[in-house]
């Protein structure tokens, strides 16, 4: 009976670990988009980490703490979930810096070990903000299948800063 | 007639002498050899000039992340886990001169002291693939830990030292058996590891425990994990201080050398990854890997006094500036 224990506790190690390793390279997207609205009222719409309707894949949020950490949950248009936790949303800078809390499932975020830092700044009249997106594939062993691979985790965060974004230009311009 | 011959063979002297005098001044003021994986590309920083003064490209997809530089900067070696081969550079001339096919792929790579031999991770195999650099082959495997990924190879060039990321250990291998010899448990999934100048410690970035583990040589045990920042990637030294990447926080800790205690945190680019020490223990330099820069950090000073654009995705893991000839 030990035996199985102990077994049984080296099987769930083993696949608790291999949840959290990660597979490829780590990659990497950039978008970024000018708004004619001041750095403070676009900073505005995006600050509160627990409210993310400005981003078009999100039909809604919730919000809640664990351990230190505030933890988000996003349920999208599409179907499915993801969970991200705050690093650090700063005023002072408009930084706003989270990663993924649990990994998500390859059909809803085709990713591991996602992060992604948005900043606004100052550009001419208005303002620049800068999406930056990093993870790597969803699939963590070797040779990933389509769907799961460093072109799906592309693709997938580039849709979805990209229509961030465009959206944000639109609510931060209407005002 | 006379004296044109004199002219040609003072030419020929004054070329020799030129020759001599470059690869003096190569070896005096070396170069930093920076992989760019999204670029698919080597950058090569001239240190005494703080630029970049070539471009190496390589195949399309082949994502370069570790690299190597033997002492006298002959060799360089690039470790491409998306065309999961190793790319062998001519460091002088700039040249690549062919890639040795590496199993699975992987981003560890080190070079052995005589520069006759890279160590590289097969990372889904664990295994380390032996290259003989003249043969541009495989000659051997070093069965070792669950995803190898950073790598370093003793001074005295007797011992190759692995961190087995998804094992969090770090083996020490002997270089006269290939075989492992020690393991030591560290903190969560070690990835970049370094051996501290004096050879009596080794330092391992621990991506998950955010923290620095500090392992004693000489009985391979573990003494210390020091907290560092938020998912750190590699450990450079110098001025007897430890510098650690911080990927999320895009800084640089700093510990001490002699107690070990926190002394400043350095801000650097967007995702640190690779660190590496200029030969004169000045300065660090830091591959900013979201930024696509070098950042070159003071280390008596601790500020960043050079930012050096290089490539897309600049990674850089391993020791990518020659160390000189002990």
């Amino acid at each position: 009976m030990k035996k199985i224990a102990a077994l049984v506790s080296i099987a769930l190690f083993t696949w608790g670990s291999a949840v959290h390793a990660h597979g490829g390279t780590r990659q990497k997207v950039v978008e970024s988009i000018e708004i004619n609205a001041a750095p403070d009222a676009v900073w505005d719409i995006i600050k509160e980490f627990g409210n993310a309707k400005w981003i078009p894949a999100v039909e809604g949020t919730t919000v809640d703490n664990v351990g230190d950490k505030l933890v988000r949950l996003l349920t999208l248009k599409k179907g499915g979930e993801i969970k991200e936790e705050l690093k650090k949303a700063d005023a002072a800078t408009k930084t706003l810096q989270y990663r993924i809390h649990d990994e998500p499932d390859c059909k809803v975020f085709p990713t591991n070990n996602y992060s992604a830092t948005i900043s606004v700044t100052p550009a001419g009249a208005g303002s620049k903000v800068e999406w930056l997106s990093a993870a790597y594939r969803c699939f963590t062993p070797n040779n990933p299948p389509p769907g799961e691979d460093e072109k799906a985790a592309i693709e997938a965060m580039t849709t979805l800063s990209k229509d961030a974004l465009a959206n944000l230009k639109v609510l931060a311009e209407k005002k | 007639m006379r004296f044109n011959r004199y002219s040609a063979l003072s030419k020929g002297a004054a070329a020799l002498a030129a020759a001599f005098l470059a690869s003096r001044a190569a070896l005096a003021e070396p170069f930093a050899y920076i992989t760019n994986q999204k670029g698919n590309s080597v950058s090569v920083i001239d240190t005494s000039k703080g630029t970049v003064v070539n471009t190496l490209v390589l195949p399309p997809g082949s994502e370069p992340a570790g690299v190597a530089v033997s002492q006298d900067e002959v060799t360089v070696v690039v470790a491409n886990p998306g065309s999961k081969d190793v790319t062998i550079i001519d460091g002088h001339g700039f040249k690549l001169i062919g890639k040795v096919p590496i199993g699975t792929g992987g981003v560890g790579v080190a070079l052995s002291t005589d520069g006759q031999y890279a160590f590289a991770a097969d990372m889904f195999d664990r295994a380390i693939a032996v290259v003989d650099i003249k043969a541009k082959s495989v000659t051997r495997r070093i069965p070792v830990g669950n995803i190898p990924s950073g790598l370093a190879v003793s001074r005295d060039g007797h011992h190759l030292y692995v961190s087995n990321r998804d094992d969090n250990s770090v083996s020490e291998i002997s270089l006269k058996t290939f075989s492992v010899t020690r393991t030591v448990a560290v903190g969560k999934h070690p990835f970049g590891i370094h051996l501290s100048a004096d050879g009596t410690r080794l330092f391992s970035a621990n991506v998950e425990s955010n923290d620095m583990s500090v392992v004693n040589l000489a009985t391979f045990t573990l003494l210390k994990n020091v907290p560092v920042g938020d998912r750190p990637y590699a450990v450079g030294e110098a001025q007897n201080r430890l510098f650690v990447t911080n990927q999320y926080d895009a800084s640089v800790s700093v510990i001490d050398g002699n107690d070990l205690k926190f002394i400043a945190t350095v801000k650097v680019g967007e995702y640190p990854e690779g660190i590496s020490t200029h030969p004169d223990g000045k300065q660090v330099y830091v591959a900013n890997w979201m930024g696509n820069t070098v950042s070159v950090v003071d280390a008596a000073e601790l500020k960043v006094v050079n930012t050096i654009p290089t490539g897309d995705g600049s990674r850089a893991f391993g020791e990518f500036i020659a160390r000189g000839k002990p």
